[in-house]
């Protein structure tokens, strides 16, 4: 496996593969990031993506092909995700005697992210992809082709996925800020 | 032309409507305050999804362990990678001058870092890390790190994003050429120029430990947020929706030339009741030319009150065809135990002052 990436790393496709990696790689990463909540995993999933695009031969649209790689490599993936969790749990509590507690503005930061991550998982799965893909500028007919559906339903996907996305947001914000009411009486 | 659906004006304010059923869209929206209202709605949905999403940037890495202390299965799980790793190594070879020149300061940033999160156990985590990757990729996967440190910190000394990428590459031949820069992505980098609360972009800590520790913190806030459906949902649309017990009509009819040139008008409420026994009132209004959302949350009688003002930050639209101007809002308590919040594309004053012509002083 790795000899067949050197010796590709010799031939005409690097270069290919170098622009490929220079124009997508943060798009595809802040993507899977939103995604994934993980940054590393993220990544992971990233370079998987570039590596299968080593071995394509032709890409008709380069940006549809990438997010659709990676859309399948996180389902993939997603198989091993019991696993991953149970894991998680077990160092949790190991760890959960050292814990940390950060500092206040951390945790509002902390508190933000918790509530967008809350709201994005709220919404169903094609609302979300469509949503983060146009946020990294991917066209309708590109959203259209990675999530397989007519281009005509992009716009009423993305107004749906938007329009819960701030909504359960918005009333997760005002249910903290009830919480904190609460705390301070 | 009937009203607009949802689906067509997002279409168009993502400038994906084909150009005859544009214009026919622009001819009815100027004619339609119903479709205009909808159109500035959807505007501030464009704009204030994106700025949630944003939040999502701030996540910290290495919540996967990078070898596994526990189970050997971990190990093993992380194998189909090593051939990514590889490749970052050739590609490494490729940004070779950019990653020498960049790779010293961050390095000590990490550090500092570490010291700070967890000082006894820097050592251990770091030779983990050697242990778990081959040496190249290994070297490779440090290097990529701070070489997306270093990209980070220029961007924000740097408003523009893709020129700070470029200045990032010292070689010109390796430049970086966003030849197709995404609207998208591009009117996502304004967005966090413009922010006054711009999306965190901490280097990631190279310790597991710590990076757990964080993510598990971030992981109770959020399970401590409960997630409800709406019981029922009631949507009211048209000016006779108004209740008489509402303060609008009378307020605002004496009031209106003192504090707004423009009185607000209804044009759509839709009311959800939930099963603790709180209500959300969605309310659209017009005042002039702009169109505000009231968000009204009332919440079971017997909790205690507070009352609280803020503001939150100005953003601009993500995307669209025209200047927009920035959507705002406010949110404050009362004791009648209502929460509520008021937004739309107009200033913090003229919010203020809507919302002193729809519930009178300042409470």
């Amino acid at each position: 496996m790795r000899s067949c990436v050197r010796s590709r790393s010799s031939g005409s496709r690097v270069h290919d593969a170098d622009r490929l990696f220079r124009t997508y790689n943060e798009m595809l990463v802040r993507y899977l990031t939103r995604r994934l909540g993980d940054r590393d995993w993220a990544e992971e999933v990233a370079q998987e993506t570039f590596v299968r695009a080593l071995r394509q031969e032709t890409m008709t649209n380069e940006r549809a092909w990438l997010f659709t790689v990676a859309n399948n490599l996180v389902r993939d993936e997603a198989r091993k995700d019991t696993r991953r969790r149970k894991h998680l749990t077990m160092l949790y509590e190991e760890e959960k005697e050292r814990t940390v507690e950060p500092e206040e503005t951390a945790m509002e930061r902390a508190q933000d992210a918790a509530m967008a991550r809350a709201a994005v998982d709220a919404l169903v799965e094609r609302d979300r992809l469509a949503l983060l893909m146009r946020e990294e500028g991917l066209d309708y007919s590109e959203i259209a082709s990675a999530l397989e559906l007519s281009v005509g339903s992009v716009g009423t996907t993305l107004a749906r996925a938007r329009r819960r996305l701030v909504e359960e947001y918005e009333r997760l914000q005002l249910e903290q800020q009830r919480r904190e009411g609460n705390a301070a009486s | 032309m009937q009203h607009l659906d949802e689906g067509t004006i997002h279409a168009w304010l993502d400038g994906e409507l084909p150009a005859a059923e544009r214009a026919e869209l622009e001819a009815h929206i100027a004619s339609c305050a119903q479709c205009a209202a909808a159109v500035a709605e959807a505007r501030g949905f464009v704009a204030a999804s994106s700025r949630i999403l944003t939040a999502l940037d701030a996540v910290p890495g290495g919540v996967l362990p990078k070898s596994d202390p526990l189970t050997s299965k971990g190990v093993a799980s992380r194998k189909r990678f090593t051939v990514s790793r590889a490749w970052m190594a050739a590609a490494a070879v490729l940004v070779l001058s950019t990653v020498t020149v960049i790779a010293r300061r961050p390095g000590q940033d990490d550090k500092l870092a570490n010291i700070a999160f967890h000082q006894d156990t820097q050592p251990a985590a770091e030779e983990s890390l050697q242990r778990a990757a081959p040496a190249a990729g290994a070297a490779a996967g440090v290097a990529r790190k701070d070489a997306r440190t270093e990209v980070r910190e220029k961007k924000e000394a740097i408003p523009d994003a893709s020129a700070s990428l470029n200045a990032a590459s010292p070689a010109p031949a390796l430049a970086a050429t966003p030849q197709s820069a995404p609207a998208g992505a591009r009117a996502r980098r304004e967005t966090d120029a413009l922010s006054d609360k711009p999306a965190v972009r901490v280097p990631m800590p190279s310790s597991p430990e710590s990076a757990l520790a964080r993510r598990l913190t971030h992981e109770r806030v959020r399970d401590s947020i409960r997630l409800r459906a709406p019981l029922a949902s009631v949507v009211v649309t048209g000016e006779g929706a108004t209740p008489a017990n509402e303060r609008l009509g009378a307020l605002s009819a004496a009031d209106s030339s003192a504090v707004d040139s423009a009185a607000p008008q209804l044009v759509s409420r839709k009311a959800s009741n939930y099963d603790d026994g709180d209500t959300v009132v969605t309310t659209i209004y017009k005042v002039g030319a702009a169109t505000v959302t009231l968000v009204d949350w009332s919440r079971a009688p017997g909790s205690p009150a507070r009352i609280h003002i803020r503001g939150s930050a100005a953003q601009p639209s993500a995307k669209s065809l025209e200047p927009v101007p920035l959507v705002d809002s406010i949110t404050w308590s009362d004791s009648s135990g209502h929460t509520r919040v008021l937004r739309g594309a107009v200033s913090r004053e003229r919010l203020e002052r809507i919302r002193a012509a729809l519930f009178g002083a300042t409470p």
